[in-house]
């Protein structure tokens, strides 16, 4: 090992580990070797390698099968994109990363607007809104689950509308001619995933997601939509 | 371009106008360096007294910003998030609220950083950088896990001044002088370690927060690094265009 000082020894093996991933020297899905190897191979202790092996498994590059062994994550690579308020498209933040973003549709269909959701809208009662649910995708793999809710009936022709592999933004625009422009407040939270939303990302139930609540309004200040997004939580980070 | 020596508008405050919408204008970029106080007085023909006081209100108003020995620069705002000016760190949140704050120190040395977090510090991975991971109590209850690297070499001394209940960001700006005043922050989500879930009273496996964030002072220069590590449940991170982002936790409330 180099000698830096004071970084811990199992900070410098964890960063050894995640380079070689990172490389390309593990690939998805391989095995790392076990414990009394990379023990040696560092000429640390077991308890070390341990401490690196548990971070690394946390923070998603690595995962632990029951009796087979560590293996490194399928899909790792946390990909910084950038959010916040700026209403950069999924789609073209994928375009920076050269991968190609889709989308595939769950629901479409007409729903009841809750109290917060009235109360962003300026809506009544028993108002109505239009609930499109899909799951974003990155070179076909699941990234987030994204459910948008529009005012009825002023977007009743979503319904009617091809919502797979397309910008839904582009497709509200050209209904509507409103475009999403900002998001005063957006909340980030994180939670497990439920059952439904494990299947609908092919992930495992309570995996860690990041859930995005964003109010935005169009390009003259009106309320335009409701977009909750639930982010796989070891596939993407937010830049702010 | 003469100003009205007329009106009755101070001259220096039509200059801070004239400047003003220079910069508007793109005359001046953002980021890029004025003229010197010379050539402002010839361009606008008006007396030192008159330039130093426009450009040293606007430097005030942060529209400009005086750089030691290099000159006075446009503030390029696009770059980072706007601060809130009275927000301070974790400390000056929760005394507003009157919440009762105590702090663990659990590691404090002196490191050398990983090649990225060097290169996010703009300094030499040989660089000595204080290393401090403390534990947060509000009212007593852990919220948060704070880890921080502090550059030597821009804080000499601070080591030793890292005790107890310190308010870091207090710190650097009482003793070193420095305004901190934009983030850079990465907002991601982890499962708890086992020393985590100890320190913050979770479970091994749940989810928490983790908060990556360079802090910076007026001039763009990286000051410290810090990652916050805080309980997934009932936390929410609030992104605002207008207040500056801000963490919730039950009926807590700060600025980060």
């Amino acid at each position: 090992m180099k000698d830096m000082m004071a970084t811990p020894l199992y900070q410098q093996i964890k960063e050894d580990i995640k380079s070689e991933i990172q490389k390309g020297r593990y690939q998805p899905n391989d095995q790392i070797p076990p414990e009394p190897e990379l023990s040696r191979e560092y000429s640390v202790s077991r308890i070390t390698v341990r401490r690196a092996i548990e971070e690394l498994c946390n923070e998603g590059y690595l995962i632990k099968r029951q009796g087979r062994g560590t293996f490194v994550s399928s899909s790792r690579i946390q990909r910084k994109m950038s959010n916040g308020n700026k209403m950069e498209s999924f789609s073209k933040t994928c375009q920076n990363y050269h991968m190609q973003p889709g989308a595939r549709l769950l629901t479409c269909q007409i729903v009841p607007a809750r109290q917060e959701e009235q109360e962003f809208f300026g809506m009544k009662k028993d108002d109505l809104l239009v609930y499109v649910e899909r799951v974003r995708t990155a070179d076909g793999l699941p990234i987030f689950l994204e459910n948008q809710f529009f005012p009825y009936p002023e977007f009743r022709k979503l319904l009617d509308e091809e919502l797979n592999d397309t910008s839904l933004f582009q497709v509200v625009e050209k209904i509507s001619g409103r475009r999403p422009v900002e998001s005063k407040r957006s909340t980030v939270e994180v939670t497990r995933a439920s059952a439904e939303q494990a299947q609908k990302l092919g992930v495992s139930l309570g995996e860690p997601l990041l859930h995005l609540n964003g109010y935005f309004l169009d390009q003259d200040g009106r309320p335009l939509c409701i977009g909750r997004q639930y982010y796989i939580g070891s596939r993407y980070m937010f830049e702010l | 371009m003469l100003l009205d020596q007329n009106t009755s508008v101070p001259l220096y405050e039509q200059l801070k106008e004239a400047i003003k919408a220079d910069i508007g204008s793109g005359v001046y970029h953002p980021g890029g360096r004025m003229p010197s106080e010379t050539e402002l007085e010839q361009k606008y023909q008006v007396s030192r007294i008159t330039v130093r006081r426009a450009i040293k209100e606007l430097c005030d108003e942060e529209i400009l910003v005086r750089k030691q020995g290099k000159g006075t620069f446009v503030l390029d705002h696009e770059k980072y998030r706007r601060l809130d000016r009275t927000v301070g760190g974790f400390h000056d949140m929760m005394e507003k609220e009157g919440k009762k704050i105590t702090v663990d120190i659990l590691e404090k040395s002196i490191v050398r950083v990983k090649p990225s977090y060097a290169r996010d510090l703009h300094i030499d991975p040989e660089d000595d950088v204080v290393y401090m991971k403390r534990l947060m109590y509000a009212n007593d209850v852990p919220i948060m896990i704070d880890t921080t690297y502090i550059p030597l070499k821009k804080f000499p001394g601070i080591y030793e001044k890292l005790v107890g209940n310190v308010a870091l960001f207090r710190l650097m700006e009482q003793d070193y002088g420095v305004h901190l005043e934009r983030y850079y922050k990465v907002l991601k989500v982890q499962k708890a370690s086992k020393e985590m879930s100890r320190l913050l009273g979770c479970h091994a496996g749940d989810p928490v927060f983790d908060l990556f964030k360079v802090t910076y002072d007026r001039e763009g220069i990286p000051q410290n690094i810090s990652v916050s590590i805080l309980k997934g449940e009932g936390t929410k991170y609030v992104i605002s265009n207008s207040d500056g982002d801000e963490l919730n936790q039950g009926e807590l409330s700060w600025r980060v």
